[in-house]
């Protein structure tokens, strides 16, 4: 019977609540968007810096083993004279190095690799023939970011290695070491997204205070108008708990009806923006569908609030005295 | 005053000295009346003498600025909300003059509406309940496809659902034609053959004919105890 009269009082409401339903709805559509899409950004970049890793490099003396889920690559460095300046040179596979961070910039190709500050410092040029260490080829510049742009790579493999450059995503698994992170893309990754966050944030507090404002403006509306209908409820014997059950049972049900609407349209949106935007599709998360149900409930709540301060002040006998 | 008293002679309803004001209006002066088991009272009077407040005192809807009302043995005054919403449930049935049935429900569910306040919802019983005002036919329409008769009739047995020992009605026939009067009152009559107590307000003397007494109200005060046949003489 409970839900034979909710679901005939929402019915009979249909023109009043489908404005509600629709504002709501658009509202959580919004908010589930940002979250989604906010969340979905911050995956895809924290996946595409994982391909690039973070670099660790140990000192002397090397370690036994490294964790099987990272990279290494071992080198022999040692300090050279070059032009009069002392520059650390290293042995090392060229191309396993640069598989190492493929955010690293290699201008030209050649067998000997000048990190751009070492370039500055010993006056070499992109291009430009150079023998180092009984080694001869076209210079080439790296840039890295790192303190890896003050050193000179010749392509031959360490016979004798000294250091190891492990490429790991979790550099905290070698305490003690030199470890070189991405600091500055991370910055700049959480600077866009937190552009991208606090933008649409913003058009989601909009409809959301727009959607606020709608609710509360119609439930005071048809509180009004029910104040017989909670009137005759009383004179049945109804109790002010069950008048409020079968409030909240309604609110409860459009609450349900929202937030299917407003999740689905949320992931659908997100879809668009994704594909289009990022060549991805958005995953189904329990964290966004919760902030999405929480405020789809907390809006109904308000529209309780109001049937239930309605209901209080109601005086059932003032109500139904004859017109 | 006992309450215990024989059966027959069981006062249900006591009201002693009871005012009820509005603001600086008062509605019921000093009205002290009772009203014994199964017995049928008409209540009487002009507009605005205190009809329905006196049926909204008894009823619990409003309580009494002084003085003290107890029905079936419960001291009103001494009630909270819940505690009034739990007497009407189980004590009380009320008709009102403009039916008041929920809109949105047909029939058999209005009066189930009332079974839901109660604890227990029953189609059958419901339905029982219909074939007692003649409308088991009438079930499934809305409030907005019946009669005013057949609406009256459904607020009737939405008020017996409970099988409530007092029947208050503020005006059942007001709304109605003549063989809607007449089909709604010898429901009452079958009422009060069954032994409820009936409390009419009305302004109809024949609808006072057949009750056990006549509490006549001006300016909220009782003015007389009358008997059937003299409120049908004064009213010609």
């Amino acid at each position: 019977m409970f839900f034979k009269i909710v679901i005939s009082s929402i019915k009979r409401r249909a023109g009043l609540y489908i404005p509600m339903l629709a504002a709501v709805s658009i509202s959580l559509c919004l908010v589930g968007t940002e979250v989604i899409v906010s969340s979905s950004f911050n995956k895809l970049m924290n996946k595409e810096m994982l391909k690039y890793g973070a670099n660790v490099i140990l000192r002397p003396p090397l370690p036994a083993k490294i964790y099987s889920t990272d990279e290494a690559v071992r080198m022999f460095v040692s300090d050279n004279l070059i032009n009069g300046k002392k520059v650390p040179t290293a042995f090392v596979s060229i191309p396993d190095l640069l598989k190492m961070n493929g955010a690293w910039l290699v201008k030209g190709s050649s067998g000997i690799l000048v990190g751009e500050d070492a370039a500055s410092r010993i006056h070499v040029h992109i291009g430009e023939e150079m023998k180092v260490d009984g080694a001869q080829g076209s210079v080439a510049i790296l840039e890295s970011g790192t303190e890896f742009d003050s050193y000179i790579f010749i392509n031959k493999k360490a016979d004798t290695p000294n250091m190891e450059l492990i490429r790991t995503s979790k550099p905290e698994r070698y305490s003690g070491t030199n470890s070189i992170i991405l600091s500055e893309m991370i910055k700049t990754k959480n600077a866009v997204l937190e552009s991208i966050k606090k933008l649409m944030f913003f058009v989601a507090l909009i409809s959301m205070l727009v959607a606020a404002a709608a609710v509360i403006n119609l439930s005071r509306t048809d509180a009004g108008a029910r104040r017989k209908e909670f009137g005759i409820f009383k004179s049945l014997g109804a109790s002010y708990t069950s008048i409020i059950k079968l409030i909240s049972g309604e609110f409860m049900l459009l609450a349900l009806v929202s937030l299917a609407i407003g999740a689905l349209a949320a992931e659908l949106l997100s879809w668009m923006i994704l594909s289009s935007t990022a060549g991805t599709v958005p995953q189904i998360e329990i964290g966004s569908f919760l902030t999405v149900a929480a405020i789809s409930f907390a809006a109904f709540l308000m529209a309780v609030l109001v049937y239930l301060i309605e209901s209080k002040r109601m005086d059932a006998a003032e109500e139904l005295r004859n017109e | 005053m006992n309450n215990i008293e024989n059966s027959a002679d069981r006062r249900i309803i006591t009201l002693r000295n009871t005012t009820k004001n509005f603001g600086t209006l008062m509605a019921l002066n000093d009205v002290s009346l009772s009203i014994k088991e199964g017995e049928e009272v008409t209540i009487m009077g002009p507009s605005g003498s205190g009809k329905t407040t006196l049926i909204n005192l008894i009823a619990g809807l409003e309580m009494p600025t002084s003085g003290s009302i107890t029905v079936n043995g419960i001291e009103l005054n001494s009630l909270k909300q819940e505690g009034l919403a739990e007497f009407r449930r189980d004590n009380i049935g009320i008709v009102f003059q403009q039916f008041h049935l929920i809109p949105y429900l047909t029939a058999v569910e209005n009066i189930m509406l009332a079974q839901y306040f109660h604890g227990l919802p029953d189609k059958e019983d419901a339905m029982n309940t219909l074939e007692i005002v003649g409308l088991k036919d009438r079930a499934r329409h809305l409030p907005s496809e019946l009669s005013g008769g057949e609406q009256q009739r459904v607020a009737i047995a939405r008020a017996i659902a409970n099988e409530p020992s007092i029947i208050l009605a503020d005006e059942p026939t007001g709304n109605l034609d003549e063989e809607n009067e007449q089909t709604v009152l010898s429901i009452f009559r079958q009422l009060k053959d069954e032994g409820k107590t009936l409390i009419l307000v009305t302004h109809n003397a024949d609808i006072s004919a057949g009750s056990d007494a006549i509490i006549r109200l001006e300016h909220g005060r009782i003015k007389q105890p009358t008997t059937p046949i003299e409120a049908l003489k004064e009213t010609g």
